[in-house]
Formats: C-alpha cells, sequence, structure tokens
C-alpha cells in the first residue's frame, strides 16, 4: 500500500492549480505538434528544454508530461485524418483508422484512440506505479558492470532491433555515441574531438540535435519534396459518438492492447512499435470480424492504440528508476533531469517523491484532460493542418532558432543546428533512425562512465563484466539479439541454396 | 560499373568510414597521463571509431549489393530540388551573421522568409510581414515573459 500512498502524494501534487495549469498547456502544445507531420513529443519537448531555466522542476515536469501523451494523441489524429503517420508507433493506427475515416467513421476511430489511451494512460500509471518501487529495490544491488551490461542491451534493442536495417541503426547509434563523446572528460579534464573550439567544451547540446534533426532536418526534406500541403484531410461527419458495437468491440483491445504494451515498453528494450504490431496481429486473430481487417476494422485501431499509450507509460520505468532512456523522447526527459541537476536512477523515487509522483499523477491527469477537452476540440487540431505549409514550416525553424539560440545565444551553436539539419535530410533519404542517434548522445556518457568505475573497482580487469551472473545474462542477451537473427538469415539462405541446386 | 542510385549509398558507406578512421587517428593524437592508461578518456573513443569505420565498411558493401533500399536509391523517385534546400540554408547563414549584429526579431524574420521562398511562395513581403509577427511573439514570450537570454538588437533594445 506504500506504492498507493505515494501516488496520491502525487496526485496532492498534480491536483493544484497550478499544476493542473501547466498540464493542459503542455496537453494542448503537444497536440498541437503532434498532429504536424514527422513532428512528435521529442521535439516538443526539447523545444522548450530552455523553460528549465527558469520553471521550477516539478512543474516543468508536469508540463513534459502533458506533451508526452498530448503529441501522441495529436499523433494518432494525423494517422487517422490524413495517413501520414509522424512514428513507427502509429503506422499500425494509420492501416485501420484511415480506412475507417474515408467510411465517414473517423469520430469513431479517433474516440476509440483517445478512450483507449486513457483505459491504457490507466493502466500504466497503475502499472509504474507498482513496479517503480520493485525495479528500484532490484536496481540497489546494481553495480558498475551491470549497469553497463544493461546500457549495451538497451543500445542493442534500440538500434539494431526493431527497424528496418541492423546495420544504418547501429551506425545512427554510434553516430549518437560519437557526438556525446565531445566535450571535457569528466574524469580526466581531457578536451576530447573540441578542435579547438571554445563553444565545444561542455560539449554539445542535445538540444541542437533534436531539433536539427527533427526540425531542420524536417524541413529540408519537404522543401526539398516542394511538399505544399495538399494532403488530403478526410472531414469528420455523421455521429460523433461510438455506438453499442463499437464499444464492444474495442474494450477488449483496450485491455489487451494495455497489458501488451506496459512490460514491453517497461523493458530495457522499449519502443512502441512491437507492441502495436503484436497487438494488431492479436486482435486480428481473435476479432469476430477479421474480414474487416484492412477496411476499417475498430479493433485495429482500439487495441494498438491503447498498446502506444501503455507502452509510452511504460518506458518511464527504467528511464526514472535506473536512469535508462529507451526511447528519443525519453532521452529528452533524462537531459531534462540532468539540467535540473537530478540523475534519475533507484535512488530518485526516494530523494525526489515529489517529482517522480507528481510527474506518474499527471500523466494521468493527461490523460483525463486530453478525453474531456481535446477529443472534442478535435475539428480545431485538424485546422492547425491547414495552415499554409510554407508558413508553418518557416515557423516551426524561427522557433528552432529561439530553442538553439536561446540556451547559448552562439552562433556557433545555430551553425551546428544548420549542419546537424543537414545530417537529418541525408538519414531521411538513406533511411537511417534517427531515435539512436538521441539515445546514444545522452546515454553514450553515463555508460563510459558505468564502465570506467566498473574498471576502477576491478582494477582494469574486463572479465568483471562476465563474471557476474547478472551482467554476463545481460551481455548475452545483447550479442544474442545482435548475432542471432542475421545467422539464421544465411543458415536459410544457405539452406534454400542447397536445396534449390539439389 | 556501379549503377547510378547505388553511388549516393555508397558515399554515405564511404563517409561513415571515414568518420570512423578519422576519429581513431584524432584520437591517436591525444596525450593521456599513464595514471589513466588503462580506461583512460581514449578508450571509449578508439572503440567508437573501429566500430564506425567497420559500419561504414559495411554499409558500402550493402550499398554494392543494392540491398539498401530507401528514397535516395530508388530510381523512379523524384530527386529532391537541392534549390530549394540551399535557399534555406542561405537564409540560415543570413540569420546567424544578422543574430549578432541586428538582433533575434530581424535574423528570424529573414530566415522564415527564405524559407516560405523555398516553399515555393513568392510573396517576400508578405512572409516577412507574418515572419517579422512571429519572431516577435517568439522573442517576447522568450526573452520576455520566460526570461531567456536571447541577446539585443535594434529592436529588441526598445522591449
Amino acid at each position: 500500500m506504500d506504492s498507493l500512498a505515494s501516488l496520491a502524494h502525487g496526485f496532492s501534487v498534480a491536483l493544484t492549480p497550478v499544476a493542473i495549469l501547466w498540464c493542459m498547456l503542455g496537453v494542448t502544445l503537444g497536440t498541437a505538434i503532434g498532429v504536424l507531420p514527422g513532428l512528435g513529443p521529442a521535439l516538443t519537448i526539447a523545444l522548450l528544454l530552455p523553460i528549465t531555466f527558469q520553471v521550477e522542476a516539478t512543474n516543468a515536469f508536469i508540463l513534459f508530461a502533458g506533451i508526452y501523451f498530448g503529441a501522441m494523441f495529436g499523433g494518432s489524429t494525423t494517422s487517422i485524418l490524413i495517413n501520414t503517420p509522424g512514428e513507427s508507433a502509429t503506422i499500425v493506427t494509420a492501416l485501420e483508422g484511415h480506412k475507417m475515416a474515408k467510411k465517414g467513421r473517423g469520430a469513431q476511430a479517433l474516440a476509440t484512440a483517445a478512450i483507449g489511451s486513457f483505459v491504457a494512460g490507466t493502466i500504466g500509471v497503475i502499472g509504474i506505479t507498482f513496479l517503480a518501487p520493485v525495479v528500484v529495490s532490484f536496481a540497489l544491488r546494481f553495480g558498475p558492470p551491470e549497469y553497463f551490461a544493461l546500457m549495451v542491451l538497451a543500445f542493442i534493442t534500440v538500434s539494431a532491433v526493431l527497424g528496418v536495417s541492423r546495420l544504418r541503426g547501429l551506425t545512427s547509434l554510434f553516430i549518437g555515441l560519437l557526438i556525446g563523446l565531445v566535450g571535457i572528460d569528466l574524469q580526466t579534464g581531457q578536451a576530447r574531438f573540441t578542435f579547438g573550439v571554445p563553444e565545444l567544451l561542455d560539449g554539445i547540446d542535445v538540444v541542437v540535435i533534436c531539433v536539427g534533426l527533427f526540425a531542420v532536418g524536417e524541413t529540408f526534406y519537404l522543401a526539398g519534396r516542394h511538399y505544399m500541403g495538399q494532403d488530403e484531410i478526410v472531414p469528420i461527419r455523421g455521429s460523433l459518438w461510438m455506438s453499442r458495437s463499437d464499444w464492444a468491440r474495442s474494450w477488449k483491445g483496450w485491455l489487451r492492447g494495455a497489458f501488451i504494451g506496459f512490460p514491453i515498453g517497461a523493458l530495457p528494450a522499449g519502443g512502441a512499435e512491437v507492441p502495436t504490431f503484436l497487438s494488431y496481429w492479436l486482435e486480428k486473430r481473435l476479432s469476430k470480424h477479421p474480414e474487416e481487417f484492412g477496411h476499417g476494422a475498430i479493433e485495429g485501431v482500439a487495441g494498438p492504440e491503447a498498446a502506444n499509450n501503455a507502452s509510452a507509460a511504460g518506458v518511464l520505468v527504467p528511464m526514472l528508476t535506473l536512469g535508462l532512456p529507451t526511447s528519443a523522447t525519453a532521452a529528452i526527459m533524462l537531459s531534462a533531469f540532468q539540467s535540473y541537476g537530478i540523475n534519475p536512477g533507484p535512488m530518485l523515487l526516494s530523494t525526489q517523491p515529489d517529482l517522480v509522483w507528481g510527474l506518474i499523477a499527471s500523466l494521468y491527469i493527461a490523460n483525463v484532460l486530453l478525453l474531456v477537452l481535446n477529443l472534442p476540440l478535435v475539428g480545431l487540431w485538424v485546422r492547425i493542418l491547414h495552415i499554409p505549409k510554407p508558413y508553418l514550416y518557416a515557423g516551426i525553424l524561427i522557433f528552432a532558432m529561439v530553442g538553439t539560440y536561446g540556451i547559448s545565444q552562439s552562433v556557433f551553436d545555430l551553425g551546428l543546428l544548420l549542419a546537424v539539419g543537414f545530417l537529418g535530410l541525408l538519414m531521411r533519404l538513406y533511411d537511417f533512425p534517427t531515435s539512436p542517434v538521441i539515445i546514444g548522445m545522452i546515454l553514450g556518457p553515463l555508460a563510459e562512465q558505468e564502465f570506467r568505475r566498473a574498471m576502477i573497482t576491478s582494477q582494469g580487469d574486463v572479465t568483471v563484466f562476465f563474471t557476474r551472473p547478472l551482467s554476463l545474462s545481460l551481455i548475452v542477451i545483447a550479442l544474442a539479439l545482435l548475432f542471432v537473427p542475421p545467422l539464421i538469415g544465411f543458415i536459410r539462405s544457405r539452406r534454400q541454396r542447397t536445396n534449390a541446386a539439389a | 560499373m556501379i549503377p547510378r542510385s547505388q553511388r549516393g549509398a555508397l558515399a554515405v558507406g564511404l563517409a561513415v568510414a571515414t568518420i570512423g578512421l578519422a576519429v581513431l587517428a584524432i584520437t591517436l593524437q591525444v596525450q593521456t597521463s599513464p595514471m589513466y592508461s588503462r580506461v583512460g578518456p581514449t578508450a571509449f573513443p578508439y572503440g567508437i571509431g573501429a566500430v564506425l569505420s567497420l559500419l561504414g565498411l559495411l554499409l558500402m558493401l550493402d550499398a554494392r549489393r543494392g540491398s539498401w533500399i530507401c528514397e535516395a536509391t530508388e530510381t523512379n523517385a523524384d530527386k529532391p530540388d537541392w534549390k530549394a534546400i540551399a535557399i534555406i540554408v542561405t537564409g540560415f547563414v543570413a540569420a546567424m551573421i544578422l543574430v549578432a549584429t541586428v538582433g533575434f526579431i530581424i535574423a528570424a524574420t529573414a530566415l522564415f522568409t527564405a524559407a516560405t521562398i523555398a516553399f515555393g511562395l513568392r510573396k517576400p513581403v508578405k512572409s516577412a510581414a507574418i515572419g517579422f509577427v512571429i519572431a516577435f511573439i517568439a522573442y517576447f514570450t522568450f526573452a520576455k515573459l520566460l526570461g531567456l537570454r536571447m541577446g539585443t538588437g535594434i529592436i529588441e533594445r526598445f522591449l
């Protein structure tokens, strides 16, 4: 019951009028930016990171929680109404949701997404409440070797397991790790990769990388495509309410999606792609109307949307309890913690209870606000998509400039932003995933620190990672994830070749 | 002869490998105190440089094999309009020069106007007016209300 008391305390933090206002601001901003194709929660939070200089930590994180869930709601709206999924996790939503919208059932698709997110969010918050203390009690026994092994596992899963190409995923990750190296080495004072540029001594700010890759890179890409925004936005018409059969067909999907999404999100592997696809597959298998799949089956929206939201809540478990971000958004949140001088980890729950439980409670409040405020206002959000694209993306560049120049007043950083934007364009054209860059640059320095700590305690003996059972098993899992799938592919193609020969 | 569509991908792989080798070369120059000889500040850079070189090599193999399927290697896909992208880059460079001399608002207005032109809008005066309003609001919100230091300039001085 200890956890429930903590959660109740969280609600007492998050239910003050000021906190609710911050949450409402976050949900609104998050939705507004989330509906824009290609822009999501990581970018929105990065653009607002400068406020951490001015706003007290609890309120800032309540704002971020609002943005996090708001942007996801916005992303689903776009997938359903214009079929341009902003992130891979909403691809599945677009599959059935857009078909529903075309049949004039867009309102029902949005409703089942929003209510499903609410149900999943509720389960997710309860999940965090009970799981976080368990993970903490476990993590307190971790030494540097275990942390390092855990980070290696997270690196492999975010870059090589999810996504189209493990090679390109790993390249993105290592580019991120390289960016994370820039600056003064904290343990020895050695400057690394600074090329004598004083601005680089403090390292490269994650805001520059995130805004460059996501906002500037996206703008370059769209300008190069002459994207003028002739997307066809399917208007919402007909009844706004879900019928009895809609409810009957949705609720199981919500629950199943949530129970798939939360545990997978909470694994140090993270990622929302696997649970959403898994949930879609499961709903298709279990549906009484499998023939409707591909033509706008409501279960195909309900399940994956719930899975997406529950996994987003789950991702916060390793982030808050282990300091292990497994998504770009979680990585940005981690750097927000760092800019307050707070290091997430097992001690966070006991040293910063207001902050952590306030954040968790406001996730819940964000879900309620989305349901009662944003769902009815969906017409307003869609109108954002009617802003002429040139003004929209030119405006985003202004905010990219604010986010970068506002933290450093450095012209050098603006040049860096331009260069990273160009990198983002190339990554987009050659299909490199961008999240591993962000995760690599944030988690890389932490992994290096743990590695060197482990080496100091073991007096330089590398076998320390392989003699402790937990760290050994984590490393074995990581290596297996990295090497087994291509090996299977190789053997299979060999066998096919010999079969063909015979 | 490598097919045209794969040349770009090959170049990307080569670039990654080159970065990896450059990281190794730069790290070799670092003088470390023998106290940290085992896992000093160079251990991770060596590792990252080595892996990046290897990844670059594998990417080049991928490109040669033609198994790198993406927008840039798709022969039927439209090529991006580099002129439009160059216009935004010009706007960016202009903004970098202007922000330190005449202030954020004018710099941001220039960037905004350049971007609208890049997107194919041919009404620079209207764009500049809209950009000015957005830049003004952005400066006011972040610099005045949130207290971010965003420098001064010929308009900012009067705020």
